[in-house]
Parts: structure tokens; C-alpha cells; sequence
């Protein structure tokens, strides 16, 4: 065994139930190297840190650690023998300050009290070393991500790992924050750490990495020097075929338009502000229209709002139709008799007359709480609160609307939405997109359930179901262990992605919002997640992509909106515009006055 | 020493094959669990008994297990006992489906009660007085529900808070509107027992007569409830809230709708509860509502321990409600059996241990999921042996 071997993996075997996850992979960890780990989604890559961090025992081989053979148990274990995992998904306690979950399970003490200030010294030494800029008491909750991943990696450091496990750690971080990210991980392999770093952008592995290991449906395809090797040679061997990094796309051809926002306010609860003002733009048929910017300028509240996630404060967002093709108008004008109708407008008139009287006792009580709060005031204050209007928006209403060819989405519940021509790939697959408790079948179902085939006169037909849920399966190449009744938690993140979008893409709806469709995912299953959208666009639907990364962004899109602060600040056709000219719109360093309606 | 223990672990495989066979099947893995843990909290009873008086202790158990079928007449009170606990059952696991804890359905079986007591006083058909029960068992259901869909109220918290409302509510309707007619004279605080004609039908079983219609209407009921919640839109869009609330908004399911009916329902069933608590053929009781005796009834709690022993299955519920009043009617035998010794303290502390254990089902069936996880109880002994061998090669 060669000395400087600080991790070493032999012949390591894992199987759950009707999948081989490891399947004899062996693995060598030099001291001071970054080593890369590639494969798709599913090809065992989690599988195999686990097992290095504890969270799962191998079914068969050995881990050497710095030369001795080691049982690791428990991530205590891990811990204990130097090894630390950044997650891709932080452990952090959100209320706490970044030195308090530094410390956390490993608190300094001094007569049995907290002492935290002996750790204080050291631990801006290190930030000043690597070149952190973490403010160590900042909450977790005010941090953007990037520094929530330094905060994570100081953790470590302060436990005094040499060997350090990075899962997927670019897969939520900007552009700006993943080139700071890289410096990092270059700085901490000169002081003599060793680093495990699994991805699967190839960019960042040839910038980074000293040497790759591949991982296959389990297997391990061999070892290779980042140096003697290239993008498309490791494209091919992970995926097991040639993959074009390029989406081939015909000439953007737009027809009339089907969604346009106009004037969206929306405003965010938890941040008690409007994060999205006046937004106006328009999505036509035949065209792919993207938002790029950096996480967190709005670009999720205005989806939310467009969906009926969240409620609209202003503006209106209206899908339109060709009244005169029939076979179109169809789709949208609902079969309804009058009876009904006028029942549940009935309901809904008293709902709404129950809620104005308490919107008119509430705003009373404001206005004379003002008048006495005048009194002890020096400068008086105005009273500036809007009288409410009593607002109801009846299905007869609806109806007339539909008549004219326009859908107004934002007095519509989500399901009426859905119905209306929408379909939506949620950006937080598990808090939106999936119930991980139930299985693939249902998930690909999740939002057609009501639909005639997979019911009759409200009893589900498991029969249908399994029916698409099969073929959607072969058609988007989900991997699962138990085929289409596989719970969905057990799957692996990409394949959980992969069934998200294609319960949504299946539905071949006039409008598809798509929001960081391809997050997590492999080269493999972007190609053909990017080819299925602009398939969506050839057939003549509109396409509304939100996406964070650029490349995607420029390999996509037919118009670019850049969002900025909850405003749209450049509008540019992909080829005229470079990704460094996007960088500078995203950031906030240039802007132009910018008409978005076409 | 190494070959005692292979000999153990081959003892022990056709157990771990069994397991592992039946892990396969999720409705067979909970019916494995609810016996296990009944088998053990029956095991716990032994062992206080034995603390006890030892000597009376193997009897007990018997009595414990076969009274509720020695005689017809036992096995028919026993029967008629858990028609009600099966509906209070019912509607803590159809609640607890889309993630609710109805716990207000104590008020809601009192509401229930009284109101089909009063019914069936003022000379309604049988099947009348169960709806009115019914019915406002549905309205007590629909107010927390109401709350939690619109205002975002803890249901928990709003169901213990009606369910004193609705205490003295029928304290002060019973003094002041109840006609006196309804009263017995000597106790004015007591309503008179529920007339034949309110009275559930007796199936006519002889030296059976508790058995009435109510235990048909009660498995109908429950097949029912099996149906609506695992073959039905209604149920998927209620078992897609309770997994994950976000995502069924997400996939358009109305969220105020799915509330408020699943706790209005959980009402309903509540209140048949209610009615049924006192229109027994073979022994009906009186109502109180007296401030110093407790009105509020018991038995909605008790449906809480049914649903957990169940595990929240519908079919389960009529096993579990079956198996806590066949404890309950070996009470006296327990008596006779010890000479005394084992008094109703001391059954009722037998009682509370196994229904204790019992409700840790849930905990087996988790332990029996992870027993699969660790490729069966095969690998455990087979890593046990491994680590042996390990420490003989470190010696």
C-alpha cells in the first residue's frame, strides 16, 4: 500500500432491495488531491459516501483508513477518524448564529459553561486564511447560500478533518458563489486536506479536480487524470453513449400570445416586502422564454403568484385563446348548467359578504385607533389604509371571460389553473412536486388523478394509472428499484426530478412553466429533459423557463428576460448577448428600461 | 462457543423467512404488528399480576384471554360494547388520514348522545334518532374544522375547548329546556332511558340480545370508510394532504374543502357513537349531566386507543374495539378467579398496561420495517458471527 493513500475503498458492495447501488468498487484517496466522483443520477456515487461517512454498512469490502483497516458505524465514527461531509442539503440549525453551529456537538467549556470565545480567535483565523468572508454571528436564516456552504466547511475545519466528503456542492450555488467555491477548495488542498468531490458538471471537475473516478449503474469504469482526459470523453463513459452538450433546436418561430403578465406585485410574506414590482412580459406560442438571475430576486414569488402557490398583491396574469378555433376552445370553456352555477356563486357571494363585513369592522377599528394615536402625536399622521371594496369573483363571471377568449388566472384556485392550460415543474421537488410517501405511480398521476381514465364516477382506476405511469417510465427512463410502485422517497434525487417532469410533460399543456427543471440532474437526463422542452415548443405551446444557470439559459431560450431586485431589468435574444454581459445585468451592475410585452 | 451460536441462528431463520415474507406485504406487516404488541402488553398484565399474588396469576391470564368466550352471553356484551368504540374509532383514523387529531370528539359523542337521547324521548324511529346523532355529532366536527381551514386554529386546541363548551351547554339546556317529562323524578339532573322504539333492533340471537342491528351497521360503515378512503378520489386527495400538504395545493386539491370535511365526517361518525352508547336492547343506560359526575363520556377517548392500536385501518378497528371490551367483560371473573386480590384497581391497571403496549403497534411495525431494511434477521445473526471472528483474529 503506497503511503500517501490517506482513503482507501476496496472492493465495496451494497444492495437494496432489487437494485445493486455498489456493486465491487474500488477507490484510492491521495493526500492533498482533489478527487473527483462521477456518475449519473443513480449510479451509486451517495450510495458509496454514505457508506465512507457511516449512514449505511457495506454488504461486503473494506475501508483503509490512513493505511488501518476501519469499521465505520455512525457518522460519529467518521468524525472521529477525520472524515467530514458537506451535505448537498445543509445541516444547519436556521435560528442559530454561524458560531453557534460551528460549535454545535462539539461546544468549548469552561466549568461546564458555554465558553465560545476561545474558539472565536481560531476560527477567524481560519476564515482569514482561506479567505472567507462569514460573518460569525450572522443567523443562518440571513445568509445566502454560499455562505451557509462556508459556514458548513468551517465545521468541519474546526473539528479538524483532513479528509473532506463534498456532496453535489455546487448544485445550489450561483455562478459568482461556485468560482469562490473552486478558489476555496484549491487553498484547502495546499494545507494538506484531501478532498472527495462529487458532481457531475464536467466544467467544474476538469477546472478542479486532479483525478476522476466514474461510476457507472453501479460500477466503477476506472480512474482517470483530470489532465489526460477531456469533457466528451467523460460525457460518454458516464453515460454510456455520445451526448451532444448542445441542444440542436430549429429557428424560434412565435405565434400569437398565450400568457401575459401585466403589472404583478407580489408580496412576501416572510421577508414582509414586496419582493416582485410591476412586472409586465409576455410568453407566446412556439417560444421559449427564460428568466435568468441570481437565487432570490423574485423569480420564485412571481412563479408562485403565477401558479396560485401564492396570492398576487397587484396585476393580472391572463391566458389567451383563439375563441374561433374550435377544437382549441374546447379545452377551456367548461360544460356548465346554470343551476349549479348559481349555487355556488350563491356560496360564494356569502363567503365574500362574511369576510367584507370583518375587512369593514377591521378597518374601522384602524381608522379610530388612528384618530386617538393623533391625539399624542406632534406631527400629525394621515390615514392612509384603502377602504375595502367588496370583492367577490363568481363563476358567472368566469364564464363570461372564458367566452372572450380570456382566462384571468389570478381570481382562479390552483386546480381551475392546472385546468386552465397550465402546467407547472415546481422548483422545490419535495416540498411541491412529490408526496414522498406515496409511490411513483400515484406521483406521475399527482395532478390528472380527477381525470376520466384513471377515474369512473369518483373510484380510481389503478389499472389506467399504471397503464401511463408505465409508460412514462420506459419514455423518460425513471430508474426505480420496485418499477411504478416504488416509493418515491427511496429513489434517487434525479430520478425524482426526472418523474416530475414527466408527469409534466405529459400533460401537453398550451403553457409550461418550467423552474430549474434540470436541478441535480446528469448530462445525460438535461439533454433529454432539453430536448423534451423544446419538442413542448415545436408543437406549438409557450414556455416560461426559470433558471439560475446560464449555460442552460443560453442553450435554451428563444428571449431572455434578466430579473433583478423583482424588476426586469435586460431583455436580450440569446445570440446577441454574451454570458458576461448577463452576468452584469444579474448582479445589478447594468440595466436598461426595458418593454418585455411583444 | 461459535457453534452454539450458528445453532441459534439456524434456530431462528425460519423466523427471519417468515418476517421477511411478510414485510412484503404493508397491510399483513401491520396486522403482524397489532398482534405483537397485544401478545406483549398481555405478557406486561401477567407480569403484574404475578407481582400481585403469583398464585392466582396463570388463572388470570386464562380468564384475561377466554372469559369474553366462554358463554354466548359474554361474547354477546362484549360485542355490543365495542359497536360504539368501533365508530369512535372510525373517526380518530379518518381524521388522523389527512394529519388531524380530532380530539374533540368526546363532545362530539356527548353532543351526539344527548341530542338522540332527546329524540328518541320525544318517540322518533330507531333509525331517526341515529341521524340526528349523527348530524350533530357533524355540526360539534364542522366548527374545528371550520377554524382550522379558514383561520389556521389548532384543531387540537379547539376541539378540547368545544368540547367543554358543548359540557355546558348541556348542562344548561338540560335545567332549562328539556321538558320535565324527559327526567327522572328522583334525580332531576338525569334523563330517562332511551324508549324501546329509539332502541337499536335486536338481531334476536339467543342469550344474545345486546347483539342489535348495530354491529351490522357498524361493519357496513367500516367498509364504507375502507372504500371512500382507498379507492376513491375523495380518499386520495385526503391521504395526499395528510403526507404532504404543499404538494396536493400544488396539484390543486382545495384545502379548506378537504378540512372541513374530513373532521365533519369524523363528527358524524362520532355522534353515531353517541347514539349508540344508549340505545343498547340489552341494557340501556341513563344519561347525566350533572356538574359534579363527568358528562363529558369517556368513550371518544377511548376510540383514540382503538384507532391507535389499528394502526388508523378501518378494518383494524373492529378487531381493536373487540379485543379492549373482551378485557373489559373479564373484569368480575378476574375477581372471582384471585379471591378478591385482583379488585377493579387492579383490572383497570391491567387494562391500562396492555392498552399502553398495545398502542405501541405502530413502534412494531416501524421495528419490522427496519428489520427488512437490515436484509432480514439472516444478516444480523450472520454479522454477529463476523464480529466474533474479528475479535479472535485482533487476539
Amino acid at each position: 500500500m503506497e503511503e500517501n493513500n490517506v482513503i482507501e475503498l476496496r472492493h465495496i458492495s451494497k444492495s437494496f432491495p432489487g437494485i445493486k447501488a455498489n456493486d465491487d468498487i474500488s477507490l484510492t484517496l491521495r493526500k492533498g488531491e482533489i478527487h473527483a466522483l462521477l456518475g449519473e443520477n443513480g449510479a451509486g456515487k451517495s450510495t458509496l459516501m454514505s457508506i465512507l461517512f457511516g449512514l449505511y454498512e457495506p454488504d461486503e469490502g473494506e475501508i483503509y483508513v490512513n493505511g488501518k483497516l476501519e469499521k465505520i458505524k455512525n457518522p460519529n465514527d467518521a468524525t472521529r477518524l477525520g472524515i467530514g461531509m458537506v451535505h448537498q442539503h445543509f445541516k444547519l440549525v436556521e435560528c442559530y448564529t454561524a458560531l453557534q453551529n460551528i460549535i454545535l456537538g462539539a461546544e468549548p467549556t469552561k466549568f461546564g459553561f458555554l465558553n465560545p470565545k476561545v474558539v472565536r480567535k481560531s476560527l477567524e483565523d481560519l476564515c482569514a486564511k482561506f479567505n472567507f468572508k462569514v460573518d460569525l454571528d450572522e443567523t443562518i436564516d440571513d445568509m445566502p447560500v454560499g455562505e451557509q456552504q462556508k459556514v458548513e466547511i468551517l465545521k468541519m475545519l474546526y473539528r479538524q478533518n483532513d479528509i473532506l466528503i463534498f456532496d453535489e456542492p455546487t448544485a445550489v450555488l450561483t455562478p459568482q458563489e461556485i468560482e469562490e467555491l473552486m478558489q476555496s477548495m484549491k487553498e484547502l488542498v495546499k494545507e494538506g486536506k484531501s478532498i472527495l468531490f462529487i458532481s457531475h458538471k464536467l466544467n467544474e471537475i476538469m477546472e478542479v479536480s486532479d483525478r476522476v473516478t466514474v461510476l457507472q449503474r453501479g460500477k466503477c469504469l476506472g480512474t482517470l487524470n483530470t489532465k489526460d482526459t477531456n469533457p466528451v470523453e467523460l460525457s460518454r463513459l458516464m453515460v454510456g453513449r455520445d451526448v451532444e452538450l448542445r441542444v440542436q433546436k430549429d429557428e424560434c418561430k412565435p405565434g400569437d400570445t398565450v400568457l401575459s403578465v401585466e403589472n404583478v406585485t407580489v408580496y412576501n410574506k416572510d421577508k414582509k416586502k414586496d419582493v416582485v414590482h410591476n412586472v409586465s412580459f409576455n410568453v407566446r406560442k412556439g417560444e421559449i422564454v427564460c428568466i435568468a438571475g441570481i437565487e432570490g430576486n423574485g423569480q420564485s414569488d412571481l412563479i408562485y403568484a403565477l401558479t396560485g402557490l401564492e396570492k398576487m398583491k397587484n396585476g393580472s396574469a391572463i391566458i389567451n385563446f383563439d375563441v374561433n378555433n374550435k377544437e382549441e376552445a374546447e379545452k377551456y370553456i367548461p360544460k356548465s348548467n346554470k343551476f349549479t352555477t348559481s349555487i355556488i356563486d350563491g356560496f360564494k357571494y356569502t363567503g365574500a359578504g362574511i369576510s367584507y363585513i370583518f375587512k369593514v369592522m377591521s378597518y374601522g377599528l384602524k381608522r379610530g385607533w388612528h384618530s386617538f394615536a393623533n391625539l399624542f402625536r406632534k406631527n400629525k399622521k394621515k390615514f392612509e389604509i384603502e377602504k375595502p371594496t367588496f370583492k367577490v369573483s363568481t363563476k358567472a363571471n368566469y364564464l363570461e371571460e372564458v367566452q372572450k377568449g380570456r382566462i384571468h388566472l389570478e381570481a382562479l384556485s390552483v386546480r381551475r389553473r392546472n385546468e386552465s392550460g397550465v402546467s407547472h415543474i415546481p422548483e422545490d421537488r419535495h416540498k411541491y412536486g412529490l408526496v414522498l410517501d406515496f409511490n411513483l405511480r400515484d406521483n406521475l398521476v399527482l395532478d390528472t388523478y380527477f381525470h376520466r381514465p384513471f377515474q369512473k364516477f369518483g373510484f380510481i382506476n389503478n389499472k389506467e394509472k399504471d397503464k401511463v405511469a408505465t409508460r412514462l417510465v420506459t419514455e423518460f427512463d425513471i430508474r426505480s428499484s420496485q418499477g411504478t410502485s416504488t416509493i418515491v422517497r427511496s429513489m434517487s434525487g434525479g430520478n425524482q426530478q426526472k418523474a416530475i417532469v414527466a408527469r409534466e410533460l405529459n400533460r401537453h399543456t398550451p403553457l409550461l412553466i418550467a423552474v430549474q427543471p434540470t436541478r441535480g440532474l446528469d448530462v445525460g437526463a438535461i439533454e433529454s429533459i432539453h430536448k423534451d422542452i423544446v419538442k413542448a415548443r415545436d408543437e406549438g405551446n409557450a414556455v416560461l423557463l426559470v433558471s439560475l444557470e446560464l449555460e442552460e439559459v443560453m442553450n435554451l431560450a428563444d428571449r431572455i428576460l434578466v430579473m433583478y431586485n423583482g424588476e426586469i431589468v435586460g431583455q436580450f435574444n440569446p445570440k446577441d448577448v454574451t454570458i458576461n454581459e448577463l452576468g452584469l445585468y444579474m448582479s445589478g451592475a447594468k440595466r436598461d428600461s426595458v418593454n418585455a410585452v411583444l | 462457543m461459535a457453534n452454539f451460536k450458528q445453532n441459534v441462528s439456524n434456530a431462528f431463520r425460519p423466523v427471519a423467512n417468515f418476517f421477511h415474507r411478510t414485510n412484503k406485504k404493508q397491510g399483513f406487516r401491520s396486522v403482524i404488528a397489532g398482534v405483537l404488541s397485544i401478545l406483549i402488553g398481555l405478557f406486561c398484565g401477567f407480569i403484574i399480576m404475578v407481582c400481585i399474588k403469583p398464585d392466582a396469576a396463570g388463572a388470570g391470564l386464562w380468564t384475561l384471554i377466554s372469559t369474553g368466550f366462554t358463554s354466548p352471553a359474554a361474547f354477546g356484551r362484549a360485542l355490543y360494547k365495542a359497536t360504539p368504540m368501533i365508530f369512535s374509532g372510525l373517526g380518530i383514523a379518518f381524521a388522523f388520514k389527512l394529519g388531524l387529531f380530532n380530539i374533540g370528539i368526546t363532545g362530539q359523542v356527548t353532543i351526539g348522545a344527548f341530542c338522540s337521547l332527546l329524540a328518541g324521548l320525544s318517540g322518533m324511529n330507531w333509525f331517526v334518532c341515529m341521524l340526528v346523532g349523527a348530524i350533530c355529532g357533524a355540526i360539534a366536527g364542522f366548527i374545528p374544522g371550520w377554524l382550522k381551514a379558514k383561520f389556521n386554529v389548532n384543531e387540537v386546541l379547539s376541539g378540547i375547548m368545544l368540547n367543554w363548551v358543548i359540557y355546558y351547554i348541556i348542562g344548561i339546556l338540560g335545567n332549562t329546556v328539556v321538558p320535565n317529562s324527559f327526567k327522572d323524578k328522583a334525580s332531576p339532573s338525569e334523563l330517562l332511558m332511551m324508549p324501546s322504539s329509539g332502541q337499536m333492533p335486536s338481531l334476536g340471537i339467543p342469550q344474545m340480545e345486546g347483539v342489535s342491528v348495530g354491529i351490522i351497521i357498524a361493519i357496513f360503515v367500516v367498509i364504507i370508510v375502507f372504500v371512500v378512503l382507498n379507492m376513491t378520489t375523495f380518499g386520495f386527495e385526503l391521504k395526499m394532504t395528510g403526507r404532504n400538504k404543499n404538494a396536493s395545493t400544488y396539484a390543486g386539491v382545495n384545502q379548506t374543502k378537504s378540512t372541513i370535511l374530513a373532521l365533519t365526517i369524523s363528527g358524524a361518525l362520532a355522534g353515531i357513537c353517541g347514539y349508540m352508547l344508549y340505545a343498547d336492547p340489552g341494557a340501556p343506560s341513563k344519561f347525566l349531566w350533572d356538574s359534579s359526575s363527568n358528562t363529558l363520556l369517556s368513550d371518544g377517548f377511548n376510540g383514540i386507543s382503538v384507532s391507535l392500536i389499528a394502526q388508523n385501518s378501518p378494518i383494524g378497528c373492529i378487531f381493536s374495539s373487540l379485543l379492549l371490551t373482551l378485557i373489559d367483560v373479564s373484569k368480575n371473573s378476574l375477581k372471582t378467579v384471585s379471591n378478591g386480590y385482583y379488585n377493579i384497581h387492579y383490572t383497570e391497571l391491567i387494562k391500562a398496561v396492555i392498552i399502553y403496549i398495545a398502542a405501541l403497534s405502530s413502534f412494531f411495525n416501524i421495528l419490522l420495517i427496519k428489520w427488512n431494511d437490515a436484509n432480514e434477521l439472516k444478516d444480523y445473526f450472520k454479522r454477529y458471527k463476523t464480529k466474533k471472528q474479528l475479535k479472535e483474529e485482533g487476539k
